[in-house]
């Protein structure tokens, strides 16, 4: 066993990082909270050859370790939706022409959960149905849904315009392009259908799981670092804060939950690129102990700041509005628990 | 990265499995009554010697001290295969562990040929002796005296929680040499000779009803001067390096803390049935939680031994895997406890059978073992993240100065026969 990072893999990081300290300032954040739209990062990341990593035959690994790259400084990078999920659900189409174009950042594409409807219109198809929260979708031009009965279950892509209502609402991380859309009756072409179909689907949707761990590690990353570092700054009753043990041991508890998530957004990538059986067990574990992690340590991170911690102008409350959708995202923490549960009982049954 | 097995590696692990099968009935078993009774001490050693003979004990040792030089790896492979036949852990666990580690690093060449071979072979069990009623999480606090003779030292004082010290033969004790100056400078380790004129041990009894771990007293014990191990007033570098150890072996290394998470699963769903759709739905989602972290307790404990086997030595961060593998043992084992319903309100079932029982009792103790949680945290604030250290009055203090330490336990505390246990 080598459970290690390779030296290429470590560079790759490394490279990530520098260009997200260049490209992006995590504080612009608070302007889309207040009402500027949100930059696009897909033709830089495109030319980076970030958003094409799956498609140019990159592990899952390479990405989510670009993934959590973007989380450190809650890019808006589309990696899990796009680069990650709907790059995999068109690598299995033969739509390449739309696959280069999304490698490239030239079309935006969003991968909508929910239950859709689908009825033949001559070579089209129209689909109906509404997917509550979507990532990367107020950008996308071009959607990708599951439709029609479990037994036999289409691919469809679904351009953006007649049929397809966005839902106005307000978000609470604007980090992510999270919207709602509604889609009534709207025309989409069929990209692939069949039992295949289905196993492609969930296969795209825990690598997406596995790429949102990844972030919310690099979240956990920089939010264990400003705290740490106020800790050792900030000065109570003539010493640091942070040499209080109950500062510390906080301090210590973030930690220990970043470095046993690093350790299953490893496991999980690696699971996906090479033990795909085990994906689904590893994906949910990686994605259960993301959401928890990532919420304990953002709290932390407001509370040992204080009063400072609590102000908009600090950059704290963008790392917790972070944490405060993520574990929303892509099947909640009940859901992976449930499936990590039943997987593990599995195991040892009969 | 692959986390599967390289081609070396499977090779090794089909060596040892074969090796284990062929002496499977000689080998000592969970089903056994435990070490700590005298009869059966001997049956521990055997095993330890079967295993040593086929390779499989110290292998990660160096060839030139009677080991393999395997890398961190194999010993892990050995760990997994050893369990998987239900063979508990060796007698010599703390030798190999934590002594023998400790005299590679600091002992003599005549030390290390004296001692490491009939460590390794069983034929000599080690105790790690540091602890005293004063001085515990505050390990440089000690008073143990060693003062110096014409012809060695001479030692006086009391140690405390000393694991298998009544079947032991060696150990290593840590002690006081100079009370002028501050703490951790006036400390010294020694070798010592468990069968020494004027060491006393007294097993003490444990909330488990169990004897484990003791009481060692010293009443002007005589230590050969060639015992000294390290140097005079440099104990505690040695004493940092038998911690260091220590850490990797409990919780540090991918080992799960407490009951067996494969018995875990088995009796989970064997008793999940047995509850409203609604409990088992509340149980699922504790059982998905505990079995995530154990996943990543364990994993990490394998990234740990990945930079072991690159010839990385265990730094503070290892201290994490038993933090974080605490609370989840304690955890699962309670659950498992839970599952049991009705017969969770006693020691055994009707049968007299009771193991998540028994390690629900044992799993306190395992949580101070090898540093109770909170030094551990301190260990890996200040050490790992930077953060500053609590002011500490004494630390430039001489001992002789400093205030009095605790007084030992009362002479009436509980002592009970050796062959209590099991």
């Amino acid at each position: 066993m080598d459970f290690d990072l390779t030296d290429d893999q470590r560079a790759l990081q490394l490279a990530a990082r520098t260009w997200f300290a260049h490209n992006w300032d995590v504080g612009r954040l608070r302007q889309v909270l207040d009402g500027d739209p949100l930059p696009d990062l897909r033709k830089p990341l495109g030319e980076m050859g970030f958003l094409g990593v799956l498609a140019d035959g990159g592990s899952v690994l390479d990405l989510a370790l670009i993934a959590q790259e973007a989380g450190r400084v809650l890019a808006p990078a589309p990696l899990i939706g796009t680069a990650g999920r709907a790059a995999l659900l068109l690598a299995g189409s033969e739509n390449t022409a739309l696959r280069a174009r999304l490698t490239s950042g030239e079309v935006a594409v969003a991968v909508l959960d929910g239950h859709f409807s689908l009825v033949p219109d001559g070579a089209l198809v129209l689909v109906s149905g509404t997917s509550e929260v979507c990532l990367d979708l107020t950008a996308a031009q071009q959607l990708l849904v599951l439709t029609g009965p479990a037994e036999a279950p289409s691919l469809v892509l679904v351009s953006r315009g007649a049929g397809v209502v966005d839902v106005t609402r307000t978000p609470l991380d604007v980090s992510r392009d999270l919207g709602t859309v509604v889609l009534t009756d709207a025309p989409g072409t069929v990209l692939l259908a069949g039992s295949s179909v289905s196993q492609l689907w969930d296969h795209a949707r825990l690598v997406a799981s596995v790429l949102l761990a990844a972030e919310d590690l690099g979240t956990i990353e920089r939010a264990l670092e400003l705290t740490v570092a106020y800790a050792n700054e900030r000065q109570t009753f003539g010493r640091s804060i942070g040499s209080y043990q109950a500062v510390k041991h906080a301090c210590v508890d973030s930690y220990v939950n970043q470095e046993l998530l690093r350790s299953l957004v490893w496991l999980s990538a690696w699971t996906a690129d090479a033990d795909p059986g085990n994906l689904p067990l590893h994906a949910s574990a990686a994605r259960a102990l993301a959401s928890t992690a990532v919420e304990t340590v953002t709290e932390s991170l407001i509370q040992i700041h204080g009063g400072i911690g609590f102000t908009w102008e600090h950059d704290a409350h963008l790392y917790w509005r972070r944490a405060k959708v993520d574990r929303m995202l892509l099947g909640g923490v009940a859901e992976h628990r449930d499936r990590v549960a039943r997987l593990a009982l599995a195991s040892v049954a009969g | 990265m692959d986390i599967d097995d390289s081609p070396q590696d499977a090779a090794f692990r089909s060596e040892v499995r074969g090796f284990l099968q062929l002496h499977l009935a000689e080998l000592v078993h969970h089903t056994h009554a435990d070490p700590r009774n005298p009869e059966e001490v001997e049956l521990y050693k055997k095993t330890q010697r079967l295993l040593y003979d086929g390779g499989l004990v110290g292998a990660t040792w160096p060839s030139e001290y009677g080991g393999r030089d395997a890398s961190s790896m194999h010993q892990v492979i050995i760990n997994q295969e050893l369990a998987a036949i239900g063979v508990p852990p060796l007698v010599g666990q703390i030798g190999l562990g934590m002594c023998g580690p400790t005299i590679i690093s600091h002992g003599t060449e005549a030390q290390k040929s004296a001692y490491l071979a009939k460590l390794l072979d069983g034929t000599h069990v080690w105790s790690q002796l540091f602890s005293e009623p004063g001085a515990g999480s505050d390990l440089a606090g000690i008073s143990t005296r060693a003062t110096q003779t014409e012809s060695g030292w001479l030692l006086n004082g009391q140690k405390v929680w000393t694991s298998g010290a009544h079947y032991s033969d060696w150990g290593i004790v840590l002690t006081r040499t100079d009370t002028t100056v501050a703490k951790h400078r006036g400390l010294t380790m020694f070798i010592l000779d468990l069968r020494s004129p004027g060491v006393t041990v007294r097993p003490l009894r444990q909330m488990t009803g169990e004897s484990a771990f003791n009481e060692v007293f010293f009443e002007d014990v005589q230590i050969p001067a060639e015992n000294l191990l390290g140097a005079v007033n440099g104990g505690w570098g040695v004493a940092l390096t038998t911690l260091l150890n220590e850490r990797m072996a409990i919780g540090g290394g991918g080992n799960d803390l407490g009951g067996s998470i494969e018995q875990f699963l088995a009796l989970a769903d064997e008793k999940l049935p047995g509850f409203s759709t609604d409990e088992q739905a509340v149980m699922r989602q504790d059982i998905g939680r505990l079995y995530t972290l154990l996943l990543a307790c364990r994993w990490t404990g394998y990234r740990r031994l990945t930079a072991l086997s690159r010839g990385e030595t265990p730094g503070p961060e290892a201290s994490a895997g038993k933090v974080a593998a605490t609370p989840v043992g304690r955890e699962i084992t309670q659950l498992a406890v839970t599952l049991l319903g009705d017969d969770a309100a006693f020691n055994s079932d009707a049968n007299g059978s009771g193991p998540w029982q028994y390690v629900q009792s044992i799993l306190p103790g395992l949580a101070l073992a090898g540093g109770a949680t909170e030094i551990l945290k301190n260990v890996i604030g200040e050490r790992v993240l930077g953060l500053s250290q609590e002011p500490r009055v004494d630390k430039a203090v001489p001992t002789a100065s400093a205030a009095p330490l605790a007084p030992p336990l009362p002479a009436s505390a509980p002592s009970v026969l050796l062959t209590t246990g099991s």
